[in-house]
């Protein structure tokens, strides 16, 4: 290390210093208001600290940085000191920068003085270009015709270091005016440009606006929001970059603050002229541009009835929306059916294109040529209207005259109940008949279609009604027929027949089980079923007592009789039975 | 004797009901052709009365909205010719010369249909919903046949394979397009071009500028001014006299 400083000493202790210099460089040597632009000062084999001092009327000029070079080439050594200036024009004129004059040991030297024009601001330029994002509507001329559409560009500018993107994602520029339709924005495209030594990155939006009533045009703004990432900046003198200002690795910035912005283009003004009346052919239906006609038929030979397909092309330049079907020549022969349309665009915007219409057409008799067409267009460069006259197509139509020729075609109204063409509109015209049918009465508000809704729900209730019903009556049949049967036992108690009235108390017993298993029991044996309930001991015993005495009755043959107070014994043991849980 | 005051009374009462209902459907009628033989007439705006009148009246046939459309647009208001055309379609959808003309205004002033096939759908949004109803009973039928009938239980289960999933296609039509066109809150811009702006006042910025025809749903009013919503999903304040409902109040 000390080897390499001595060396390093040494070169520069026996260096030749040559020849001293100053020389001052514009980075243009024109520019705008306030537009800033650079001066270099170089001083080559002067050693000097402080940066010389340069004023001039009108201008500000301010120093921005120093750095400093040392060159050996074939054993000489060049030194040079660089002073970086940013100066600001404050008006308009041509300016001189005074020469830099330095002072070497009694020799003076100086740079050539240097010549600025500042021009005014350019009015369609957007107001403060060297801002970081800024927006700029471009309009390409100042006069159009009511119903022509006039492209324009809509700019949007940000320099090259933040990200951005439309917000909310998808949302499209509005232009800030009335009096005019926009035509549908494509994909918007994105480019670099320098400008003012700043590199932007580009967003142009393309469209039409079309004016709708005649006067002047006020453009306002476009207006669009965006979602930016700008990079936080070192304090950099404005107006020029250094190597790092525009190096996306450079330590010029610390990070990103995120922020929305909405971005204001400049505004326009385009004076829109009504379409004269005078000249204006009959057939005209607003198309404005410039635009050609070519027609084709196929087939060129076919027989009487053949449908047939004639085919008009109008290509150009203008408003293809309003480009309606050329109007056909009236004749007898042939038979006209609904045209049907298409257009292929040919731009982004839909200005250049071709629309062809199709005449699907039949003739009612022989016939040798097609029928003649024409088209009307206002030309808002000859400020005239235009029309094209188709000439009629050789074909050859061969065969029988068919039996009923239609009628010509009638652009008047029609008299009749069925909807008449009208093909210079391509409109249907008046419809007669009148008939009271049709409602603005949504169903689901009318009263009769939810009446209707019963009879289906009637049929879907009836069916469920038929399978559960049945069912159920089915599991319950047991049941009713246990209650049924300790309905009937409980009369049979009354019996005076010892045997009878015995033998229904132990049925009711039996019973009593049955009906509390609901039909899931179909038989019982009353001990089983005296033994199965919890039931207090005495009446349990009271109740064995009482099937002993019909087990002797019936089936030992005693004779035997109830007294009124083993009757009502028997009932109140029933009872008590049954109440028992 | 009471069965002839009976039979009496019914006589009375069937012929009022007839004399009033040709009295009430006849006037109509005859209001309806004396508009049309002033439109023959080319006495536009005699017609125009006419079916104004019939339209005030509550008259809904589609015929009257289409044949005032058309004398609109002779008057160049194309955005008026489109609601009625709409109209016209509201009220019947298979009315062809109504979409043939609506089709060929659009057309002309560069507004053309964005979403045809959704505008199909709105426009037969009764359709749909009766045939959700329809299909919603037969798939209850089929349930319930595969569900309870012994006899009936395979061609219940091949009912109900096939009629639930259009059942629930149909009810999923429904729900989108709902009311459809018959929602009393859709409207048309039926000026040139009228502003949407940010609030309701005129010095307002402005969100959007719409043409002649075009479609916005209506969501609440403000003094001259009323708050609505695009295809587009903007929204903001447009002048209540530029727009006109569809379904006419």
């Amino acid at each position: 290390m000390k080897l390499a400083l001595l060396f390093l000493l040494c070169v520069v202790a026996r260096t030749d210093p040559g020849e001293s210099k100053v020389q001052a460089t514009l980075s243009s040597d024109h520019t705008t208001v306030a537009q800033p632009v650079q001066l270099q000062v170089e001083v080559r084999n002067v050693r000097m600290a402080e940066p010389p001092n340069i004023s001039a009327d009108g201008l500000s000029i301010r120093f921005a940085s120093q750095s400093t070079r040392m060159q050996t080439l074939k054993g000489d050594t060049t030194f040079s000191v660089n002073f970086t200036y940013v100066i600001t024009p404050q008006r308009e004129g041509t300016f001189s920068i005074p020469p830099v004059k330095l002072n070497l040991n009694g020799r003076e030297i100086q740079s050539a003085p240097l010549t600025l024009t500042v021009l005014k601001e350019e009015p369609n330029k957007p107001a403060e270009p060297n801002k970081s994002y800024f927006g700029e509507l471009v309009v390409p001329k100042d006069s159009a015709y009511v119903g022509e559409p006039v492209p324009v560009e809509l700019r949007y500018y940000f320099d090259r270091r933040i990200w951005y993107q439309p917000y909310p994602q998808g949302q499209l520029p509005i232009i800030d005016g009335d009096g005019f339709v926009t035509a549908k924005y494509p994909d918007p495209a994105e480019k670099e440009v320098q400008m003012n030594g700043r590199w932007y990155r580009v967003l142009i939006y393309k469209t039409a606006i079309t004016g709708v009533r005649a006067g002047q045009l006020d453009l306002r703004s476009a207006n669009q929001e965006f979602l930016l990432h700008v990079p936080v900046l070192r304090n950099t003198p404005p107006g020029f970059d250094d190597d790092f200002d525009q190096s996306p690795f450079s330590n010029g910035f610390s990070g990103y603050e995120r922020k929305e912005a909405s971005i204001a283009t400049n505004g326009a003004t385009i004076q829109i002229k009504a379409l004269p009346t005078e000249g204006r052919p009959g057939n005209f239906n607003g198309a404005v541009g410039t635009f050609t006609m070519t027609g084709s038929i196929q087939p060129t030979h076919a027989g009487v009835g053949d449908p047939l397909d004639l085919r008009f092309q109008i290509s150009g330049n203008g408003n293809f929306d309003r480009v309606q079907a050329p109007v056909l020549a009236a004749t007898p022969v042939w038979r006209i059916h609904q045209v049907t349309s298409e257009i292929e665009e040919q731009d982004d915007i839909g200005l250049i294109a071709v629309k062809t219409f199709h005449y699907p057409i039949v003739a009612s008799a022989p016939v040798h040529e097609t029928p003649a067409a024409s088209f009307s267009y206002f030309d808002p460069e000859q400020e005239k209207y235009v029309t094209l006259d188709l000439a009629p197509k050789e074909i050859n139509v061969e065969g029988q005259q068919l039996s009923q020729p239609s009628p010509p075609q009638n652009p008047n109204l029609s008299q009749s109940t069925s909807p008449s063409r009208n093909p210079n509109s391509g409109l249907t015209d008046l419809v007669a008949k009148g008939e009271t049918r049709g409602s603005f009465e949504p169903v689901s508000r009318d009263s009769g279609f939810w009446l209707i809704q019963l009879i289906p729900a009637a049929i879907v209730v009836g069916l469920a009604i038929n399978y559960w019903g049945k069912r159920w009556l089915q599991e319950r049949a047991p049941l009713r027929t246990f209650l049924a049967d300790r309905r009937s036992q409980r009369r049979k108690l009354d019996s005076p027949k010892a045997e009878v009235a015995l033998s229904a108390a132990v049925r009711l017993i039996q019973l009593d089980q049955l009906v509390r298993a609901k039909g899931a029991l179909r038989h019982i044996t009353v001990e089983d079923a005296l033994q199965q309930k919890q039931v207090p001991e005495d009446l349990r015993n009271g109740l064995s007592r009482v099937i002993e005495k019909r087990a002797n009755c019936v089936y030992a043959h005693q004779a035997y009789t109830l007294s009124s107070a083993e009757r009502t014994e028997i009932k109140e043991l029933i009872d008590a039975w049954e109440k028992a849980s | 004797m009471g069965k002839g005051v009976i039979k009496r009374a019914l006589i009375a009462a069937s012929a009022w009901i007839l004399v009033a209902y040709s009295v009430s459907g006849g006037a109509e009628l005859v209001t309806l052709e004396k508009g049309n033989q002033a439109y023959r007439e080319g006495k536009y705006e005699e017609a125009r009365a006419n079916y104004l009148q019939l339209i005030s009246a509550g008259a809904t046939a589609p015929e009257l909205f289409y044949n005032l459309g058309n004398i609109w647009l002779k008057d160049g208001e194309q955005g008026r010719a489109i609601l009625n055309f709409r109209r016209s379609l509201v009220s019947d959808p298979n009315f062809t010369p109504a979409q043939r003309n609506l089709d060929s205004v659009l057309h002309s002033i560069g507004n053309a249909e964005e979403h045809p096939f959704y505008q199909w759908l709105r426009l037969r949004s009764d359709f749909w919903f009766a045939l959700t109803a329809i299909l919603f009973w037969l798939t209850a039928i089929a349930a319930l046949l595969w569900a309870a009938s012994q006899r009936l239980r395979t061609a219940g289960k091949i009912a109900l394979l096939v009629f639930a999933p259009i059942f629930v296609l149909s009810l999923a039509v429904t729900l989108w397009v709902g009311e459809g066109m018959k929602d009393p809150n859709l409207a048309v811009v039926v000026d040139q071009s009228s502003d949407v702006r940010f609030g309701p006042a005129a010095s307002s910025r402005i969100v959007v500028t719409l043409g002649a025809g075009q479609e916005l749903k209506l969501l609440t009013e403000r003094g001259d001014w009323t708050f609505c919503r695009l295809d587009s999903g903007l929204s903001g304040w447009i002048h209540t006299q530029s727009i006109e409902r569809i379904i006419p109040k």
